[in-house]
């Protein structure tokens, strides 16, 4: 009986994914089908440049299914998603998909290095900074952290640049490879590093790890800001509990009690807000990929949108839905892990 | 704790004892250019439209005639040996130089050139701007242009077109010639190798293409089988870096050797810097503004008139823009052949004013739509302070470039603040734009500037036609001066000023030109 109850919550729970998964990408999808309708930028324009005559201006726009209905258009559109074909990019003229595969690597490398250098910094002074709440240590905890979240990322992102790879010259130049490996190493992955792994050419590794550094360090530290600040904030609501005191009256250590009492209840909100930062962080940063020249979803977004390149801004937008959603997913299920009560 | 603080001391200690790196430089036998190439679309030279890739077609393509490296000025035969024309003007007979050869290793012959040209004709996008109006269609290009043998080439024209102006039509990208073998044997689908030109190129110039990565670099490479003396750098490569203080960084720290679109405040910060050079180079795009003529507030005589005496042109180009623009009322670039060099108004709010009022207005409001493009609003905004002494209140509407042009395209504009750079060095490309109407000047359709604008041409129009027309050298280039004279006494287009590019460069670089626009962009004479 009980197993049977457990077999059709699962069910019941799965359909509501599902449900959500497709509601959400028809209002996604139509949403930015319906701005990219509104902008005003003429596609056509910009294949066939502003002094066409206006034959070849109309032969492109029926080339481009631009002279059917709108919603002929959509369904169209929706109709190919279903085969996961987002259609072909106005300017490059390759599928959309390709494209993405293309840039999606380059943003999901810095992100990730980035989200590693958010948690495993920002945790822990997260909690210093709570439990040494008042004392100079705590407020040199949240000095350090302050720039990340009240600095524009991309001011910070100048910044580092003039002073690191400028004056000091120990960080690399912005881009994503050095001029002597400009695309020498065959992509398997997409994953720069990884590649140069799998081709094991260890020049082209370390150089891909040197153009990573900064941005990663830059991107890392305004992660590590946020992090370390919601940290702080759940521990100091957790520390003023009266299972603190009862810990720390059977004369548990501190560390002990930080670290087996208190942690352990804040793990739940701490993952959705790591979760959060990290999708926010795979959307790509635009203004931080533009100052580091990081060919990722960002500028592609971004050229895109000037470009008029309407199927390429659609696909970009499923694809970080699909994140969102995804990251979404996985912060559920790590739930279950974390607190036993959601298990049922 | 300790160890922590214990860690972090040592950190610094360390970082601090660190050598500074010695400054970066490229290799020697490689230019690194900074550059916003997001404008790429194609690398076809029948379909380019935007900036950046007309300039690498320029370096890997010849063409049927070309302005060169050498001599920006003087019209050479770049595959063509000599030519003549019949005495109507109709006939061209050409001779191929020997001994070309593609980068592929395929001898260049004439048939290239002929399959080339109709290529264009027959895709229809530049080819249809370009050589449409010498009478050629997709249908009859076959038999008016030919290839009798491997050495000569025929072309017959439909229209009258001045011989002069003929060769400087097959001076532009449009008429790049293509390797027929190697792009028919990537063709897809009948494209006529459309899809494997957009990133590949079969040319037969100083450099080739290597590799195109969209939004990251463009790769070039010396072209072993170039006719010409060879380029003394071996490879270039365009990276992509589309901020401009990056660009910036990027030059001072020697890890590129030429930034190309950086702004007057990055270029005066530079002037200490004894490893830069700043070159100025005058480009042929122009700044000026469109008077809708559908609005009734500009189709008044004494508002078209009213406006050109309410900016002030010197103090914009010196003090605003610190040179980076230079004055420029007719409506060619200095330096093209038959520009005038007059510059009949300047700043004087009194006499515009005085202007309105004899017309019966104290005030106008006008919307002004403006590309949010570095200098553009710049500019807007100093017109704007200068007009309203006048008593012209512009109401400024800020934009995406593309939106801005979709707008004026469309004709929904009141005055536009916008630029345009000329097709072809010959003066008939600007003419035909700014003072000739193809259809009624109300048309939707766009056909020119001046239709654009609702312009109505019909007195400038026949001489234009005329001009085209005459096969006198001398009395044609005569012609534009008074066409230009026309234009700017009253028109729906005030032009303002030229562009001057600064191009900042490592002081050891010497060679890049940058001329008037995308067709003289040469890097095969660089050296560093």
């Amino acid at each position: 009986m009980s197993a049977y109850l457990h077999r059709r919550q699962i069910l019941q729970r799965l359909v509501g994914v599902f449900g959500t998964l497709i509601l959400t990408f028809i209002g996604l999808t139509a949403t930015t089908f319906a701005i990219g309708r509104f902008v005003p930028v003429d596609p056509v324009a910009v294949i066939v440049g502003d002094r066409a005559s206006p034959e070849a201006y109309q032969k492109v726009r029926a080339e481009l299914g631009l002279d059917k209905p709108v919603l002929t258009q959509y369904a169209n559109y929706l109709g190919k998603l279903v085969t996961l074909d987002l259609g072909q990019s106005l300017v490059t003229r390759s599928p959309v998909s390709q494209d993405l595969a293309k840039v999606f690597p380059a943003t999901f490398e810095l992100a990730s290095l980035a989200m590693i250098i958010g948690v495993m910094g920002g945790i822990p002074l997260g909690v210093l900074a709570a439990q040494h709440k008042g004392d100079w240590v705590g407020a040199v905890c949240r000095v350090v952290a302050l720039p990340g979240y009240s600095t524009p990322i991309f001011w910070l992102g100048m910044m580092a640049l003039v002073v690191f790879y400028v004056n000091l010259g120990w960080a690399s130049e912005p881009g994503r490879a050095g001029i002597a490996f400009q695309g020498s190493v065959p992509v398997v992955t997409g994953l720069l590093t990884l590649d140069a792994a799998i081709a094991r050419d260890w020049a082209a590794l370390s150089d891909a790890l040197f153009h990573l550094a900064l941005p990663s360090i830059v991107l890392g530290y305004a992660s590590l800001a946020y992090i370390s600040r919601m940290t702080r904030s759940l521990m100091l609501d957790q520390l003023g509990q009266e299972f603190v005191l009862a810990a720390r009256a059977k004369g548990a250590s501190e560390s002990r009690v930080i670290w087996r009492h208190v942690f352990p209840n804040i793990l739940v909100p701490l993952v959705t807000v790591v979760a959060l930062a990290y999708a926010q962080l795979l959307e790509g940063a635009v203004l931080t990929e533009t100052v580091f020249s990081w060919p990722g979803l960002g500028q592609y977004m971004t050229t895109s949108l000037f470009n008029g390149d309407l199927n390429s801004v659609l696909g970009a937008t499923v694809l970080i839905g699909a994140i969102f959603i995804s990251v979404n997913l996985l912060s559920d299920i790590l739930y279950r892990f974390l607190d036993p009560r959601t298990r049922v | 704790m300790k160890t922590i603080i214990r860690a972090l001391g040592l950190a610094v200690a360390l970082s601090v004892s660190m050598p500074l790196t010695s400054m970066a430089a490229t290799p020697p036998n490689v230019l690194v250019v900074a550059k916003n190439i997001s404008d790429m679309v194609t690398l076809d030279p029948a379909s380019t439209t935007e900036l950046s890739s007309y300039e690498v077609s320029t370096n890997v393509y010849q063409r049927v005639f070309r302005y060169d490296a050498d001599d920006l000025k003087k019209l050479v035969g770049d595959v063509i040996e000599n030519w003549s024309v019949s005495p109507d003007g109709k006939d061209f007979t050409m001779t191929i130089r020997s001994g070309l050869k593609f980068a592929s290793g395929n001898p260049l012959t004439a048939q290239d050139v002929a399959w080339s040209l109709q290529r264009a004709v027959e895709i229809g996008r530049l080819g249809a701007n370009f050589f449409g109006p010498l009478g050629w269609t997709p249908e009859n290009v076959k038999t008016l242009v030919s290839a009798p043998n491997p050495t000569t080439l025929n072309l017959k024209i439909t229209n009258d077109y001045a011989p002069s102006l003929v060769l400087n039509i097959l001076a532009t990208n449009v008429a790049s010639v293509l390797d027929s073998k190697t792009v028919l044997a990537n063709e897809k689908d009948g494209d006529l190798g459309q899809e494997w030109l957009r990133t590949n190129s079969a040319g037969s110039g100083p450099f080739k293409v290597r590799g195109w990565t969209q939004n990251e670099n463009i790769m070039l490479e010396r072209n072993p089988t170039y006719s010409g003396p060879a380029p003394a750098i071996e490879r270039i490569v365009i990276r992509h870096v589309p901020e401009s203080n990056a660009q910036r960084l990027l030059l001072e720290r020697g890890d590129v050797d030429i930034a190309r679109d950086l702004t007057p405040d990055q270029v005066s910060a530079l002037a200490s810097n004894k490893q830069i050079r700043v070159d100025n180079w005058a480009r042929g795009d122009q700044y000026y503004l469109g008077l809708n003529q559908r609005d009734p507030v500009l189709a008044n005589p004494a508002v078209r008139q009213a406006v050109r005496w309410a900016i002030d042109y010197q103090g914009i180009a010196d003090t605003l823009l610190k040179g980076r623009v230079k004055v420029r009322q007719s409506f060619l670039p200095a330096e093209f052949p038959g520009a005038i060099d007059e510059v009949p108004y300047k700043f004087d709010p009194e006499r515009a004013r005085s202007i309105l009022k004899e017309a019966g207005l104290d005030e106008v409001a006008i919307k002004l739509d403006v590309p949010s493009q570095f200098p553009l609003p710049e500019i807007a905004q100093a017109m704007q302070a200068t007009m309203a002494k006048a008593g012209i209140q512009l109401q400024i509407q800020q934009a995406e470039a593309r939106q801005v042009i979709t707008r004026y395209r469309a004709g929904q504009h009141n005055m536009v603040l916008i630029y345009w750079s000329p097709d072809y060095f010959d003066p008939h490309g600007n003419a035909t734009q700014f003072a000739r109407n193809a259809d009624k000047p109300d048309a939707k359709a766009y056909t020119s500037v001046a239709s654009r604008n609702g312009w109505n041409t019909k007195e400038t129009a026949p001489l234009v036609d005329a001009a085209r027309a005459e096969k006198d050298e001398s009395k044609r280039i005569a012609m534009y001066a008074d066409l230009q004279r026309k234009v700017m006494a009253d028109s729906a287009m005030v032009f303002a000023f030229q562009t001057m590019e600064p191009i900042a460069q490592r002081s050891n670089v010497k060679g890049f030109i940058d001329g008037p626009n995308g067709d003289t962009v040469f890097y095969r004479l660089v050296t560093k």
